[in-house]
C-alpha cells in the first residue's frame, strides 16, 4: 500500500502569529540573554539610556529595511555570496544612518564614535541567527526581523535602566528624569552606619 | 582615538593601554566560539595577523589619497569621509578573499591548520574595530602597519589569558550554569580592571 500523496497547498490567508513570535523571540531566542550575540554595543551603550535607545532604534529600522531588501533578491543570490551581500547592504544602510544621526544630533553622534560603523558587523551576526527562521516570504521575513530587533531593543533598555539605577540612582531619558535615591548620600549614610557598627564591635 | 608621540609609545599604547578587548570591548564575540582551546586562540590571532596589516595599510592609503584631502594650512579641500564604512567593509572582504586564496595555493598546510578561522575573518568585529581606530590615530604607513600588528597581538594576548584561566578553573567546583560565557565575562572584567590601571 502506498501512502496517499501529500499536496502542499499554498496558503492563501496571511497568518502570522505576532504574539507567539514575540513571546518566542523575547524569552526563548533572545539575541542578548540566551544567544549572547553582538555584545560589544550592549556593553558600550548601556551606560546611558539615551544612547541605548538611539542605537537600538537605528538597529531595528536598519535590520527590518535590510531584511526587506534582501528577501526580494534572496532567490537570485548564490549561497556563498549571501553573507558578503548582506554585509555590503548593511554597511550601505549604516552609512545613511550615520548621515541622518549627524543631522539630527551631532553631539550624540560624536559620543557614539566608532561604534556606529561597527554595527554593520553585529548586524551580520544578528542576521546569521535570524536566517534559520526565515521562510522566503517577504512580509513574514520583515515582520520576523522587526520582532528580532524589538527584542534586542527591549533587552538593551532593561540592562541600561538597571545599570543607570545602580550607578547614578536615577533614570534619565531625553530630559525626563526619575530620581530613585541619591547615590552619594546613601553611600555616606552606609559608611557612617558601618563605622558606628565597627565602633560598637571594638569598644 | 589613541594618542602617542614616539614609536615605543605606539607599541605600548596599542598592546597594553588601549587593548582592543579589555578597553574597547571589541571582538568579544569570539569568546563564545573558543571552547576553552588555546589552539583556537592561536588560529584566530594568526588569521588576524595575516589579514589586518595589509587591510589597514591599503585603507590608510585610500583614506588619505581619495577620501580626505588637506591643505598645508590644515584646511580640508575635499571630504568624502562619510563613505568610509562601506569602503572599509569592501576592502576587508576583497583582501581577505585574496589572502585566503593565496594561502590555499602557496601554503596549503597553513590553510589546513587555520581551517574555518580564516574563512570567518570577515565576520570578526575586531578587524573593522582596529581599522577604524587605526585611521583615527595614525599618521604614516609604517605606523599604521605596526599599529595593526600590535593590536592583533594584544587581541591574542588577552584571549590567551582568558582561555588559560578558564582552563585552570575547569578543576574548580563551580556550578554548571556558571561555566562558559558568565565565567569568561567575569575573567574579562577582572582583566579590564588590571589593564585600566596601566593607563594611570
Amino acid at each position: 500500500m502506498k501512502d496517499p500523496i501529500k499536496v502542499d497547498t499554498p496558503q492563501k490567508s496571511f497568518d502570522f502569529d505576532f504574539k507567539g513570535n514575540l513571546n518566542e523571540m523575547v524569552f526563548k531566542t533572545n539575541p542578548i540573554f540566551t544567544l549572547a550575540l553582538s555584545l560589544t554595543p550592549v556593553l558600550i551603550f548601556t551606560k546611558d539610556l539615551n544612547q541605548s535607545v538611539v542605537i537600538s532604534i537605528t538597529l531595528l529600522i536598519i535590520l527590518t529595511l535590510a531584511t526587506f531588501m534582501f528577501s526580494i533578491f534572496n532567490k537570485f543570490i548564490p549561497e556563498n555570496m549571501k553573507d558578503i551581500t548582506w554585509l555590503i547592504l548593511f554597511a550601505f544602510l549604516i552609512t545613511f544612518s550615520e548621515i541622518i544621526l549627524q543631522v539630527i544630533d551631532l553631539t550624540m553622534y560624536e559620543t557614539l564614535g566608532i561604534y556606529v560603523p561597527l554595527l554593520s558587523l553585529s548586524g551580520l551576526i544578528l542576521y546569521q541567527a535570524l536566517v534559520k527562521n526565515l521562510e522566503n516570504n517577504i512580509v513574514k521575513d520583515t515582520l520576523r526581523a522587526s520582532i528580532f530587533g524589538l527584542s534586542f531593543m527591549l533587552s538593551m533598555v532593561v540592562i541600561s535602566i538597571l545599570r543607570s539605577i545602580i550607578t547614578t540612582g536615577a533614570v534619565r531619558l531625553f530630559g525626563i528624569q526619575m530620581r530613585l535615591f541619591d547615590v552619594v548620600y546613601s553611600f555616606t549614610l552606609l559608611d557612617v552606619h558601618l563605622e558606628l557598627l565597627f565602633c560598637w564591635v571594638y569598644y | 582615538m589613541i594618542e602617542f608621540t614616539t614609536f615605543i609609545q605606539l607599541l605600548v599604547a596599542s598592546f597594553f593601554l588601549n587593548n582592543i578587548i579589555s578597553t574597547y570591548f571589541i571582538g568579544i564575540e569570539t569568546l563564545s566560539k573558543l571552547d576553552t582551546k588555546i589552539e583556537s586562540v592561536f588560529k584566530n590571532t594568526i588569521a588576524l595577523l595575516l589579514v589586518l596589516p595589509f587591510v589597514s595599510v591599503i585603507s590608510y592609503l585610500i583614506y588619505h589619497g581619495l577620501l580626505l584631502e588637506m591643505n598645508d594650512l590644515g584646511e580640508t579641500l575635499k571630504d568624502y569621509t562619510y563613505f568610509q564604512t562601506i569602503l572599509y567593509v569592501f576592502i576587508i572582504i576583497v583582501i581577505s578573499l585574496i589572502i585566503t586564496s593565496l594561502i590555499q595555493k602557496v601554503f596549503p598546510k597553513l590553510h589546513h591548520y587555520l581551517g574555518s578561522s580564516l574563512k570567518h575573518i570577515t565576520t570578526n568585529t575586531a578587524v573593522l574595530g582596529i581599522l577604524l581606530l587605526n585611521i583615527l590615530s595614525v599618521s604614516s604607513v609604517v605606523e599604521s602597519f605596526m599599529f595593526a600588528v600590535m593590536m592583533s597581538l594584544g587581541y591574542g594576548f588577552v584571549l590567551l589569558i582568558i582561555t588559560y584561566i578558564e582552563k585552570q578553573l575547569e578543576k574548580a567546583p563551580l556550578p554548571s550554569n556558571f561555566k562558559g560565557l558568565p565565567l569568561q565575562f567575569i575573567i574579562l572584567a577582572i582583566i579590564a580592571l588590571i589593564f585600566s590601571g596601566f593607563g594611570n
